[in-house]
């Protein structure tokens, strides 16, 4: 918190005085749409849900898979689903299951599940995917508990790499949480990244978001996001590239990938090594996109002081990943001086945690 | 594309970096954030030309190291006073004063790369009521080690005397808020003194089912504790609660009720307790002390307390559930000023009301480790119940404490015998002449009490 005995000093601007001043008279409890402020990180793979738990500073997380399969309708079946309490919905001659039971039942059925995002954005080859998203939101957070409670969404930056935009996938989604009554705002996931976890450093440096479907990338200096932008290469391109190369089911290059990875160790086998080669492909892919970017735009302020990289999401996880960055990066001639790359407190949770944060902010 | 602020609004270097000065000292990300969006969004560029800055008086990162320092210093102090006054004979660690302010400074702590509370350093306490039953004290009435915190994140506290609890768990229940009942009252005070003082422990034993305790077991111990500890959530039913690996949660806010102990009394040298969720704070060890007689099976002793149980050979608690339990009591008599005599197990303080029988609830009724925690044994001390209200026991009661009957209750009968005959009074009479102080004290209880009363 603040400390309330310090004053700042004698003589300086008034309005910065007065913000400071604001802050120290502002009560510690915040208001109740604050305190009820929700933070949703809407990913590839999953949504995860961030809010405020009791008890001072504690938050409670819930995630759900943003996954779905179909199956055919029977009366068993939906009973089946609702003594489980897997998320359902029926649809002509099929009942839609989505969520994490989606995984359950993809693997009694032993096939693979369906995805309603791709690439960050809601499916477009998928017709069910704005139905699935909503049913997922809509069991997590049923409506808002007072009118207006703040809530953020995280949505990627523009791809680099790719011929799309973000501005359907946004108005969709908070179409949506207005109707439900939030007063929701999207937030980049790579400045979400940046509220999450460079507090100590005023918002300053770069947030890397290396999820399923992409990356996303935010420098930002002093809160103020300077540049944002996202590449197409994620987790799931990783998986696809080397099940394509090793002949084996993307099922089990994702098992492999998520349970046994280590890039700071030798390849044992095929697969590890064609993981460790799309690996390095995707880090030096996203180094070279935020070297570029830099180089091309004219409006970052002069940084006295080296600026951190914090690495964040699922993708980051394995160990050997930040290592493995931070070699990339010394190869490369950064135009920006890089204090430190770490990795965050919780990479499944630091996007949302951000969001969170975005939404207090604007409560 | 959302942005939350436009960059081209940005002011220019000097004050920037006096921005960054500021914004230092504040840790929260959302007062942080509201501040940083203050100051950029009010900026204004003329008068800007005109500032002059001075330097703060102490930087964060000065601040820290500032911190950290009077840390050092404060627990180097708090060993010279301890070993000074030890040396003296007398313990009383005076120390502990000078930090009795609680400080919210957030500091950075450089082993755990995150933001954390300073230490929250717990004065000993000043002394309190004596307890009674002094002759079979042979412990300080008083703990004598200072603890305190010397960390603190989103899920755990962590304390100087190696206690953790994980508190992500805590749940509200209602404030603390009982009648202070003087000791010496024989009728319902006319004017009820209302406190929120926590005056002791309960010690409790889950009496729940348990897997063997073996490595190839682990997941199933795990998650048998984490079903019990929805339980206990969803009941209120404990303060604390120290799993079969001895870990510590705090699952009910320490100012807050629990409803941990039933109909109950315990007296100390000033007060009657009867109502302990709101007084004592309750610590239930994952475990059992007493298993089915199947033989038995199906007979009551007319309350619906079937008779099919029999004393286990040896409790369940671990050693490392006690060594855990001894910390986190040690912390707590630290904190509220707890005198040992308050410091009990259940079973020693439950009581039928309606029958005036002891031994109601008979969790930790045999082989508490008193000594280890510093206690007296009370066991072998007088039960209040018995002493100041005439309550007795039932051969349900001796057939189930078959050869573990606790000799404080020979002694408490001896007391009241003794008491009788000094008002020439016959036994039976005196004993209902309690007994109806008891009842006329109960009733004024439960109409007082909107908690609830049976646990």
């Amino acid at each position: 918190m603040v400390d309330k005995n310090k004053k700042p000093f004698k003589k300086d601007n008034p309005e910065m005085v007065e913000a400071f001043e604001q802050i120290l008279k502002a009560p510690e409890a915040n208001s109740e749409l604050t305190q009820n402020a929700i933070g949703v990180d809407i990913g590839t793979s999953k949504t995860v849900f961030a809010m405020n738990g009791k008890g001072n500073g504690h938050k409670d997380y819930f995630s759900q898979l943003n996954a779905f399969i179909a199956v055919p309708y029977s009366r068993f079946t939906e009973n089946i689903l609702k003594q489980n309490k897997i998320h359902h919905y029926k649809l002509a001659d099929s009942l839609i299951v989505y969520g994490d039971g989606a995984e359950v039942f993809a693997n009694m059925l032993n096939t693979e599940t369906r995805r309603p995002m791709r690439n960050g954005l809601l499916n477009a080859k998928e017709a069910n995917a704005i139905e699935i998203m909503k049913g997922i939101l809509n069991d997590m957070i049923p409506s808002a508990p007072f009118p207006n409670t703040p809530l953020c969404f995280s949505i990627p930056g523009v791809p680099k790499d790719a011929a799309t935009d973000i501005i359907y996938h946004e108005a969709i989604l908070k179409r949506h949480l207005d109707e439900k009554g939030f007063k929701s705002r999207s937030i980049n996931e790579g400045m979400a990244i940046i509220f999450s976890e460079l507090e100590r450093e005023n918002f300053t440096g770069f947030g890397v978001s290396c999820g399923g479907g992409m990356c996303n990338v935010c420098l930002s200096y002093l809160s103020i996001p300077h540049i944002t932008f996202s590449i197409t290469k994620g987790g799931d391109h990783i998986d696809d590239a080397v099940a394509s190369v090793t002949n084996e089911v993307n099922t089990r290059i994702r098992d492999i990938k998520e349970n046994q990875l280590d890039l700071l160790a030798n390849p044992d086998n095929e697969i590890e090594d064609a993981l460790q080669i799309y690996y390095d492909d995707l880090i030096r892919t996203l180094i070279r996109t935020m070297k570029e970017s830099i180089e091309q735009t004219s409006k970052i302020p002069k940084v006295d002081a080296p600026i951190p990289i914090v690495l964040s999401g699922g993708t980051a996880k394995p160990n050997g990943f930040k290592e493995r960055f931070e070699n990339c990066l010394k190869e490369v001639n950064f135009p920006l001086e890089i204090s430190e790359v770490r990795l965050a407190k919780d990479p499944l949770r630091a996007t949302a945690n951000g969001a969170l944060i975005a939404a207090m902010f604007e409560g | 594309m959302a942005e939350l602020f436009e960059p081209e609004k940005l002011p220019p270097k000097s004050y920037r970096l006096r921005i960054e000065k500021l914004a230092e000292q504040i840790t929260d990300p959302v007062q942080k954030l509201k501040f940083l969006n203050k100051a950029l969004a009010d900026y204004n560029r003329e008068k800007d030309q005109q500032i002059e800055f001075v330097e703060l008086p102490m930087g964060n990162g000065r601040r820290r190291t500032f911190f950290m320092v009077i840390l050092g210093l404060a627990a180097l102090a708090g060993g010279v006073g301890a070993f000074v006054a030890f040396s003296q004979g007398k313990i009383k660690l005076t120390i502990a004063r000078h930090f009795q302010t609680r400080t919210e400074q957030m500091v950075y702590h450089p082993m755990a790369d995150t933001t954390i509370e300073t230490a929250a350093i717990e004065p000993l306490p000043e002394k309190g009521p004596e307890v009674h039953q002094p002759e079979t004290a042979v412990f300080p009435e008083y703990p004598d080690t200072l603890v305190w915190m010397i960390e603190k994140t989103n899920e755990s506290e962590y304390y100087s005397n190696r206690l953790r609890i994980f508190t992500s768990q805590t749940i509200e229940n209602i404030p603390r808020n009982y009648q202070q009942i003087p000791l010496a009252a024989t009728d319902p005070p006319q004017t009820p003194g209302m406190t929120d003082k926590v005056a002791g422990i309960l010690f409790h034993a889950s009496e729940s089912d348990i897997y063997a305790f073996q490595p190839e077991m682990t997941q199933s111990i795990k998650e048998y504790s984490r079903l019990l500890i929805r339980y206990i959530r969803e009941k209120k039913a404990y303060h604390y609660f120290i799993d079969r690996f001895g870990q510590v949660y705090r699952l009910v806010r320490e100012d807050h009720a629990a409803f941990h102990a039933g109909n109950s009394i315990w007296t100390d040298t000033e007060s009657i307790y009867l109502d302990l969720n709101h007084a004592f704070i309750g610590i239930c060890f994952e475990g059992k002390d007493f298993k089915n007689n199947h033989r038995r099976k199906g007979r009551t002793n007319g309350n619906g307390n079937s008779t099919h149980i029999v004393p286990m050979d040896k409790s369940s608690i671990s050693e490392t559930q006690l060594r855990s339990g001894k910390e986190l009591t040690d912390w707590l008599r630290v904190k509220y000023g707890i005198p040992q005599g308050n410091c009990v197990p259940h079973c020693l303080v439950s009581v039928n009301p309606y029958d005036l029988l002891i031994g109601h609830h008979l969790d930790l009724s045999y082989d508490f480790p008193f000594d280890m925690f510093g206690l007296s044994n009370k066991y072998q001390e007088r039960i209040p119940a018995i002493t100041e209200f005439g309550f007795s026991y039932n051969n349900y009661f001796t057939e189930i404490m078959k050869g573990r009957i606790w000799p404080g209750i020979a002694l408490s009968e001896e007391d009241l015998k003794k008491r009788a005959d000094e008002r020439k009074m016959p036994l039976k009479e005196y004993r209902r002449l309690l007994n109806n102080q008891f009842k006329k004290l109960f009733e004024q209880q439960k109409g007082r009490n909107h908690t609830k009363i049976e646990s």
